[in-house]
């Protein structure tokens, strides 16, 4: 039934009334200091009294953790089966993973390397890695995780490794996209997928990496043909950007032209106008969706911005950083 | 059976209380569930929502206004009920306009004010405007019962 989540949504709704508004992210950029602008963010209701007691000059990371754990809560009390945001915690799971082997590996297992939120438990998946019993993770999770760690152990090539895992991580988000019913889950697996093969393919040109790689490296997705990807990938950045101005992905072109740091603003801006159609449905999961990934760009900007101002950063630096916002 | 006239006419006045009351049912409760969210973020908005939360329940009632017509009509109510069987059907083919229409345009008219009540949530002020999109369905609603009600109360002046 569509109407599942109407009182979810009515609560999203009324939830979005918090979210930062492109003016709250002009004055943040406004703000003198680190100071006012983390007091600028408390205003807004960010951070928590334990925050508050350290005052202005606390670490932003605790309130931005904070800030992400509330998120995670919200969505739990509204729908208690993470199933449907599996789309969005598989990168927490993959990343779990990876810590986990190389964890193991550079025998260096600590809580920090892991983050929190994902659908395996991190316990669970440090005790497959560490008895080598690889059959107890996820169905999806079993080849790479073998593989990955097998490759790890015998080459120790980390970044061959991590290309095992990540690669493993698009299948699965495709995976899920080609299982789910919901509109926005389909766009976003693509979207996700589509634009980790672009990255692939930039990143490969700029380090020189030949045909096997990105072969091997690159996922099918049904907006990109993966192969003529390969080929201009390995006949220049012309062609490349060529080739891309005749994709959907036309728009990221002036982006990469001016460098590969601009593509990560690109894809989530793309993501903000993915979710955008979402304020205007008020039954289904997509709104509830949308918010996440909408909490998620906002805590990613407000890092932006309070790293900036740590850093004494010049405001245009940090404004050509700075991403759209959902609200 | 020589009731039967009675017997589809309460048919009819079963239907249209039935049906417009289950969609009323229906629409109700989504709507309740879309104000007891925006109500657990924003208490305040209460009153607001509430309204909206309403409006499905009017096709209940004009269900309800049509049974008891009918009922009123056959002498169920008190008096003899002597209906015959052209009567009867005449009945029960009246009480199903506000019985379909009833139900259906309150589980519309539900989409509609779930969507008034999200529009409330960020826009308090547009209120007016929310309230009118969700009142829009109510027309056919009140179409139904009017060519419900015309025909339930010129049926004994028919001959048959």
């Amino acid at each position: 039934m569509t109407e599942r989540y109407t009182y979810a949504v009515a609560r999203i709704r009324a939830r979005e009334l918090s979210l930062l508004s492109e003016q709250d992210v002009g004055r943040l950029m406004a703000c003198e200091s680190y100071e006012e602008c983390v007091n600028a963010l408390r205003d807004k209701g960010w951070g928590d009294e334990t925050l508050d007691a350290k005052g202005p000059d606390c670490d932003y990371q605790l309130m931005l953790k904070a800030e992400e754990q509330r998120l995670w809560q919200f969505v739990t009390e509204l729908v208690a089966d993470r199933a449907p945001f599996r789309v969005i915690l598989l990168p927490i799971d993959y990343h779990n993973l990876k810590a986990a082997i190389k964890g193991y590996i550079t025998e260096s297992l600590e809580d920090d390397i892991f983050m929190p939120g994902g659908t395996v438990d991190i316990s669970r998946l440090t005790k497959c890695i560490e008895e080598g019993d690889f059959a107890n993770l996820p169905q999806e999770m079993v080849e790479p995780a073998r593989e990955a760690f097998e490759k790890l152990l015998h080459t120790g090539d980390g970044q061959l490794c991590d290309d095992i895992i990540d690669k493993a991580l698009l299948n699965a988000i495709k995976a899920e996209g080609d299982r789910s019913k919901v509109g926005l889950i389909k766009a976003y697996a693509e979207l996700f997928v589509a634009s980790a093969d672009i990255k692939i393919a930039l990143r490969g040109q700029a380090m020189h990496k030949g045909r096997e790689f990105l072969t091997s490296a690159l996922v099918e997705c049904e907006s990109l043909d993966v192969k003529k990807l390969a080929e201009v990938t390995m006949m220049g950045q012309a062609d490349l950007l060529e080739y891309l101005e005749v994709t959907p992905y036309a728009d990221v072109v002036p982006f990469v032209a001016e460098s590969l740091q601009k593509f990560d603003i690109w894809r989530d801006n793309r993501i903000i106008e993915l979710i955008g159609a979402e304020k205007y449905d008020y039954f289904s999961i997509g709104p509830i969706i949308a918010y996440i990934l909408a909490r998620q760009n906002e805590i990613k900007v407000a890092r932006i911005i309070l790293s900036g101002k740590r850093n004494r950063a010049e405001s245009g630096l940090i404004k050509e950083r700075v991403r759209m916002m959902y609200a | 059976m020589s009731n039967l006239g009675v017997v589809l006419a309460l048919l009819g006045a079963a239907l249209a209380s039935l049906m417009a009351g289950i969609g009323s049912a229906i629409g109700v409760g989504m709507a309740g569930e879309a104000a007891a969210g925006v109500v657990t973020e924003d208490p305040g908005k209460f009153g607001k929502v509430l309204l909206l939360q309403l409006l499905p329940g009017t096709q209940g009632i004009y269900g309800l206004l049509v049974a008891v017509l009918t009922l009123i009509q056959i002498g169920i109510l008190g008096g003899s009920s002597e209906v015959s069987l052209g009567q009867g059907l005449l009945y029960l083919v009246s009480c199903l306009p506000i019985a379909f229409v009833g139900l259906w345009s309150a589980i519309r008219q539900a989409r509609a004010a779930v969507s008034g009540i999200s529009t409330v949530a960020k826009r308090p002020e547009q209120m007016g405007k929310a309230m009118i999109f969700p009142a829009m369905v109510e027309t056919y609603a009140i179409l139904a019962l009017l060519v419900s009600v015309l025909s339930i109360l010129n049926i004994p002046k028919i001959n048959v």
